[in-house]
């Protein structure tokens, strides 16, 4: 293990710029600063991001405005039951000035894609998005072609609407770093979203208040954040325990493992520190891991084991 | 924690003090160039490692032939010096010229390893030597300290010295249980386990089995122990303190010898006629076979013998301290003279001391029977001006008639030896009895010393109707030197005494003396003399008295082996105590709180802790919040400093008591 040097300097910078980032888009998704944190500390460790919930709560005003603030382009991907490959990709038609085939990007050529309801793609077009998600390049006609830098994915799904959808398989929803809800807003909340201007006219004064270089420093300073051996072990003990608990199919992977510590490094900084705290692996376990389990029988919630899997590993 | 694999120059410098500290006494012992190239070595190695000094160990063919040629070096001196003896001395200093090489040579953590433990090993070397308690105490701290270096060398750099050596003396502290587990319940060996050939032979000056004018004067002058006794209920008075040893039968008129006079078998013609005193006594090695008992002695412990004299004799010479328990009576009656004991005791040098035997005639003349003669002989000694003295004038000629007429001034043996001459001149047999008069008591332990200046030499005169009667012509001429024994006796000569009476330094001096000397009594009768026959004594107290010493053996084995074996059980069931000092300092604080009412559930991180405490207790908020922010720094960033500042805030962390309801 590489020892860091450790910069509290930096870390601190780093925070009070994210907490800048998260009161302003505080101003539009009404009092869900905390879902609003965990959603940035899931772009800033370059990771994707699956926001269930039901429809109306803001997914869409969430993803639009992350991508306002952070000044990057956008795309939204409507996913339905006729939705191909080349929808998502982009196609070659067939230009006859030029009498050749001329490639027209698809929306998936953005910085920030959102895909609304991917739960209602087929199979097909869902594995072209997640390959786009995992490979950061698409494949088009034997040439590579790179995707832009950062490229973030934010995906919704509707976990009640189950009639014409074709559920994601675990090995794909592993794609996504975190999986959020918003869930409904606070009694205040609702009321200042009720009386208040619009949120899509509040949208088009936003302000950028990060560029694409500050966006791309900071993932750079999430690797440097520094995990000690102590750490590992407790993360290692989570894990471990994981796959020994009762209410569980299976454990987490390996891979779940190296996303909890990107998350936890990543939410290390946003609180300002140069170094990964137990704690902060606890903070975004329920969003690294909740969609990784699955629970051995129906009707269990899988977020009740991740609390008990909590409780259940010591902190030395 | 990555396996260490260079040394660095603190953990160097740690294991060269070890290594220093562990050769010191030897310096003396060793042949004068070894240690000059010991330490050769020693500095070049730390200036090596300093950068000040080139080393061998770039090239690896170098580096072996350089040792190879060393190691050649080291044996061919020590046999040249030690003109091929292989014994303990030599060694010794094979071991120590081959631990310098090997420091030399030192380059990875196997070696350092291997020079600590030949350290630990030059450790016990010096046992050979002495068993002193001081000795006992140096080796100790040497201990400690080569443990010190091996922590170092095995610990992060952020861990301080100062802990290291405080882990060290914890580390051989709480080994010491063990220790005394095992040197009290260890079948033991008669005799040390290493019979050692060599000149560990020689024992300290004392009594000889002859004596010549001038000797004792020596002995008077010095103050090591001869012996000690530890009487079993009362003592005897101070002035019937005379502890026998060789009795002299035979003179050439200057030197008096023991001959072969009264040596054979019998019974000990012995009778006591007071209370008995049972003691014991611990001899200190004199490389001679003769024992110490108060006169007279009526019952003998194992292994030794009686003479007719009633002289007591070891088996084998006295080269150990040994100890043994003897019966005397002060007041006895000892009437037996054989045909041949009477000749030796009659016996003088044909035509030698003129005036003593002109002198005894006279007496005769006047028509004093045995006893007037003998009156008469300690009359002269008291009236005329005769003096003690420790250093009295060179006598040439016929020293007793030198002594008896001229000089007059001598100590005991003089007049012990003029005595007889003058009593075998007149006829009554008579002869020397050398030995200890005296002992200074310890009242620190209830026991005595009689040290070499007590040496002592009287007379025994034959009375046809009584046998055997002491007479001490010193206690004519000084009195004081037999009722108040030698110590005081000189000192009331330099007038000290009147000033010691005064004077509280000298007091305290006296009793740290008596203080040591009884702390040296008790290393002797417990550690040193814990013999095979004391631990039987123990294991029977113990109820264990049945076990040989090779069920001993396998009974030890066995429980080791379950003791390791629940150590073993324990540690594994138990989550490994991970993390080192600050983990320790911040589950202190931990426990701290819990007894405080806000225990720490286990899967609290510091922070979440922190707060939780803080919300329940304000006035803890900002120390509790200090400590944690500080422990996840040294726990979760590797910080290297603030493991100082977390103890002292941890140290000074004090949440209270809970708040009883009500």
């Amino acid at each position: 293990m590489s020892i860091t040097p450790f910069k509290p300097k930096a870390a601190a910078d780093a925070s009070s710029r994210v907490a800048a980032l998260v009161s302003a888009a505080s101003g539009i998704v009404l009092g869900k600063s905390d879902v609003l944190r965990l959603a940035v500390t899931c772009l800033l460790a370059g990771g994707h991001l699956l926001l269930e919930d039901l429809p109306g709560v803001g997914k869409t005003t969430l993803a639009q405005t992350l991508a306002r603030l952070l000044g990057l382009s956008y795309q939204r991907l409507q996913c339905t039951s006729d939705l191909m490959p080349a929808d998502v990709i982009g196609v070659s038609v067939y230009d006859r000035n030029d009498s050749q085939f001329r490639f027209h990007p698809g929306p998936v050529f953005t910085q920030v894609l959102l895909a609304d309801e991917i739960n209602r793609a087929t199979p097909r077009a869902q594995s072209a998005l997640l390959e786009a998600m995992e490979e950061r390049q698409v494949s088009v006609e034997g040439r590579a072609l790179p995707l832009p830098a950062p490229f973030f994915v934010i995906a919704t799904q509707n976990p009640s609407d189950q009639v014409g959808t074709y559920p994601l398989p675990e090995s794909q929803l592993d794609r996504f770093l975190m999986r959020l809800s918003l869930g409904y807003p606070g009694r205040d909340a609702e009321r200042e979203l009720l009386q208040g201007r619009d949120r899509r006219a509040l949208l088009a004064d936003l302000e950028p208040v990060f560029g694409v270089d500050d966006l791309l420093d900071l993932q750079r300073q999430v690797d440097a954040v520094h995990v000690a051996d102590a750490l590992v072990d407790y993360l290692q003990a989570l894990l471990a325990r994981s796959r020994e608990l009762p209410g569980l199919a299976h454990g987490l992977s390996p891979r779940a493992g190296l996303a909890l510590l990107r998350a936890a490094r990543a939410w290390a900084l946003v609180h300002g520190r140069g170094h990964v705290l137990p704690e902060d692996l606890k903070a975004v376990l329920p969003s690294v891991a909740t969609h990784r389990l699955v629970a051995r029988e129906a009707g269990v919630r899988a977020e009740a084991t991740i609390t008990q899997l909590l409780r259940t590993v010591a902190v030395i | 924690m990555s396996v260490r694999g260079d040394i660095s120059i603190r953990d160097l410098a740690w294991c060269c003090a070890g290594i220093t500290l562990a050769l010191g006494p030897h310096l003396t012992r060793l042949p004068p160039l070894l240690p000059l190239c010991f330490f050769a070595l020693l500095v070049w190695r730390l200036a090596g490692a300093l950068g000040k000094a080139r080393l061998p160990h770039r090239d690896y063919r170098l580096l072996w032939a350089l040792t190879q040629l060393g190691a050649l070096g080291v044996f061919v001196g020590v046999y040249a010096h030690y003109q091929g003896g292989m014994g303990r001395d030599a060694g010794v200093a094979l071991l120590c010229g081959l631990v310098g090489l090997k420091l030399l040579e030192m380059k990875e953590a196997r070696d350092f390893y291997v020079v600590c433990f030949l350290a630990y090993f030059l450790v016990v070397t010096h046992f050979f030597y002495s068993q002193a308690i001081v000795t006992a105490i140096y080796l100790f701290g040497v201990t400690v300290l080569i443990t010190a270096a091996l922590i170092r060398f095995n610990s992060p750099a952020s861990i301080g010295d100062r802990a290291c050596a405080t882990l060290a003396a914890r580390m051989v502290l709480e080994s010491v249980p063990l220790m005394v587990f095992c040197f009290m319940l260890f079948p033991r060996l008669d005799g040390p386990l290493w019979g050692m050939p060599g000149k560990d032979d020689h024992g300290v000056t004392g009594l000889s089995d002859h004596m010549e004018i001038g000797r004792i004067a020596h002995l008077g002058t010095s103050d090591e122990v001869a012996f000690r006794v530890a009487f079993d209920g009362a003592r005897p008075r101070a002035r019937d303190l005379y502890w026998r040893g060789p009795v002299l039968w035979v003179t050439d008129g200057r030197r008096w010898d023991a001959g072969d006079v009264a040596r054979g078998k019998g019974t000990v013609p012995v009778v006591a006629r007071g209370p008995r005193y049972r003691y014991e006594i611990l001899l200190e090695p004199h490389d001679e076979r003769w024992l110490l008992g108060l006169d007279a002695v009526t019952a003998t412990g194992e292994r030794m013998r009686v003479s007719r004299a009633l002289e007591l004799t070891s088996l084998q010479r006295v080269k150990q301290r040994r100890r043994y328990t003897l019966e005397s009576s002060t007041a006895y009656s000892l009437r037996d003279l054989s045909a041949e004991e009477r000749t030796a005791a009659l016996q003088l040098p044909p035509a030698a001391h003129p005036r003593t035997r002109a002198l005894a005639a006279a007496w005769r003349a006047a028509g004093r029977d045995d006893r007037g003669v003998v009156a008469a002989a300690l009359q002269r000694f008291a009236a005329a001006p005769y003096g003690y003295t420790l250093t009295p004038p060179t006598l040439s000629g016929d020293p007793i008639d030198g002594f008896l007429f001229d000089t007059r001034l001598g100590f005991c043996e003089h007049y012990a030896a003029s005595f007889v001459v003058l009593l075998r001149a007149a006829g009554i047999p008579a002869r020397v009895v050398t030995g200890y008069q005296g002992g200074e008591y310890n009242g620190v332990s209830d026991y005595m010393v009689v040290r070499q200046s007590d040496a002592h030499a009287w007379a025994e005169v034959w009375f046809d109707d009584e046998g055997w009667v002491r007479a001490d012509p010193t206690a004519a001429v000084a009195p004081e030197r037999v009722s108040l024994g030698i110590g005081e006796f000189s000192r009331a000569g330099a007038g000290i005494r009147a000033l010691e009476d005064n004077d509280t330094a000298l007091a305290l001096l006296h009793n740290a003396r008596q203080l040591w000397d009884a702390a040296n009594y008790q290393w002797s009768q417990w550690v040193l003399g814990y013999s095979p026959q004391r631990q039987r004594e123990l294991m029977e107290r113990l109820g264990l008295g049945h076990l040989t010493a090779g069920r001993l053996i396998v009974t030890l084995l066995i429980v080791g082996v379950l003791l390791l074996a629940g150590l073993a059980w324990l540690l594994l069931r138990r989550p490994a105590q991970q993390g080192g000092p600050a983990v320790r300092a911040w589950h202190m604080c931990c426990r701290r709180l819990a007894q405080a009412g806000l225990p720490r559930a286990a899967h609290e991180g510091p922070l979440e802790f922190a707060a939780r405490v803080a919300a329940a207790r304000a006035d803890l908020a900002s120390d509790i919040e200090a400590i944690a922010r500080l422990y996840a720094l040294l726990r979760y960033a590797d910080a290297p400093h603030g493991l100082e500042t977390l103890r002292e805030r941890v140290r000074a962390f004090r949440p209270g008591r809970a708040a009883r309801p009500a």
